[in-house]
């Protein structure tokens, strides 16, 4: 689907700037709608997801697109021509022959997945069936939940293409060793996946997650925090005033006004 | 001395058995999935694989019972599986088999653009197969589950479900006496 005009406005007006955006160009049936995206939004990255993720059998996962070669430079090259400054980027979570050309053709190649990804100890050879690359490739198992090693592997196998990564808001306990293993790897960004959850609904606990993501983020030095000191006035529901327990703030009170006192202070870990 | 007359009880059948089987199995799957819009043979990732140590009892002559405990290597159907079949010796060397298989669909791994679900699957299968040796069997089984259940969702903005309709297993399956 073509960015959302409405989604990006929103986010413009609400301070973001294009050099901190990250726009979806990726599209199924027709890729050359590529160019309507990049030609009316700007941003400073240009995303095609998991371009050439594919299945043991050699198709596109449903819902998406395998790209050739041919069509992953003609995007690169419109991108860098277009609008220069800007990044094409792509991802994946399978080290295969495949991902190691798409390294080719991107600035930054990002790992798409929540787990850890490894080649097994004994090879089970798949057939791609693919029209680029080698017909045969080893089929890579799925591994732990922790993903940080197929992080590691992905920093030594891709270098500096290799400088941001995803971060998805179904981590339960994982967000301070992931943002603790991007500060170890030199990542200079990194981009959280939230969008829903499997079954299209929003992520559940989504403002607790945001919380916990966001302190990580802090602690590891990849956010700042601020805070702020506040006046509270409280009221008694009462006729008469008095009949409140000031000792007890479920009695009758209630909060009133909440008023910034204009007093913001940056606070460390 | 009922748990003795209960223990002879259970011990009698295998006892008159001709035959205890000790082995391992080896499966290649082929899964049918439905989307909302049709039904497709799914692809997925990692090999569509299966394997399980299984043990046989010989019951009466023709009659071969047999329990297995493995998992899959298929990742959007990866998870443990416990199964059980009766194999009806046909005629030297085909066989018929029906039986039951409990897959535990794991889940809660993926990528953006795919997402594993936890599903319990109880399926009925049945079949016909070949002993090639006298430790080797081929076997071509087809799979029903007796409920519809989602095991992944793909798609990187719009997700959509892939549930679970049937599977074609062809295995080859090792054992020796014991």
């Amino acid at each position: 689907m073509q960015p959302d005009q409405t989604q990006y406005n929103i986010a413009l007006n609400a301070g973001f700037s294009a050099s901190n955006m990250m726009l979806s160009v990726g599209f199924i049936t027709n890729y050359e709608q590529y160019i309507g995206a990049v030609n009316n939004y700007n941003a400073k990255y240009y995303y095609v997801g998991e371009a050439v993720e594919h299945s043991c059998l050699g198709n596109a996962n449903l819902k998406h697109r395998l790209y050739h070669p041919n069509e992953l430079y003609e995007i690169g090259t419109y991108i860098h021509a277009t609008r220069p400054g800007s990044y094409f980027v792509s991802d994946g979570y399978k080290r295969c022959y495949h991902l190691d050309v798409l390294s080719y053709y991107v600035d930054i190649l990002m790992y798409s997945s929540y787990i850890n990804w490894y080649q097994p100890f004994i090879a089970i050879p798949c057939n791609p069936n693919m029209n680029w690359g080698p017909p045969m490739e080893n089929a890579f198992v799925e591994g732990s939940s922790d993903q940080r090693s197929s992080w590691s592997v992905m920093k030594s196998r891709y270098g500096n293409k290799f400088r941001q990564s995803w971060i998805n808001t179904s981590e339960l306990t994982e967000f301070g060793s992931l943002f603790g293993h991007a500060t170890n790897l030199g990542l200079s960004e990194v981009w959280i996946y939230g969008f829903k959850q499997e079954n299209g609904q929003p992520t559940p606990h989504y403002n607790t997650q945001w919380e916990n993501i966001s302190n990580s983020g802090w602690f590891y030095g990849w956010l700042r925090k601020f805070v702020q000191d506040v006046k509270i006035t409280w009221r008694c529901t009462y006729s008469n005033p008095c009949a409140c327990d000031p000792s007890d703030p479920d009695d009758g009170w209630y909060i009133y006004n909440i008023q910034p006192t204009g007093s913001i202070r940056e606070i460390f870990p | 001395m009922n748990k003795i007359i209960l223990v002879s009880l259970f011990w009698y059948p295998i006892a008159l058995g001709q035959n205890l089987k000790l082995g391992f199995d080896l499966e290649a799957h082929q899964i049918r999935v439905s989307t909302p819009n049709n039904e497709i043979i799914m692809g997925g990732n990692g090999a569509p694989l299966s394997y399980h140590l299984n043990f046989s009892i010989e019951v009466l002559d023709p009659l071969i019972v047999q329990f297995k405990v493995g998992r899959t290597l298929h990742v959007e159907f990866r998870g443990w599986e416990f199964g059980t079949n009766v194999t009806y010796k046909l005629f030297e060397p085909i066989f018929l088999k029906f039986g039951a298989l409990q897959h535990s669909n794991e889940g809660g791994g993926g990528s953006n653009t795919f997402t594993e679900t936890y599903a319990s699957i109880f399926m009925f299968h049945f079949g016909f197969g070949l002993e090639v040796t006298e430790f080797l069997s081929i076997g071509l089984d087809y799979y029903i589950p007796t409920s519809k259940k989602v095991i992944v969702w793909q798609g990187l903005f719009d997700k959509e479900p892939q549930t679970f309709k049937k599977m074609i297993r062809l295995g080859f399956n090792f054992g020796w006496d014991i």
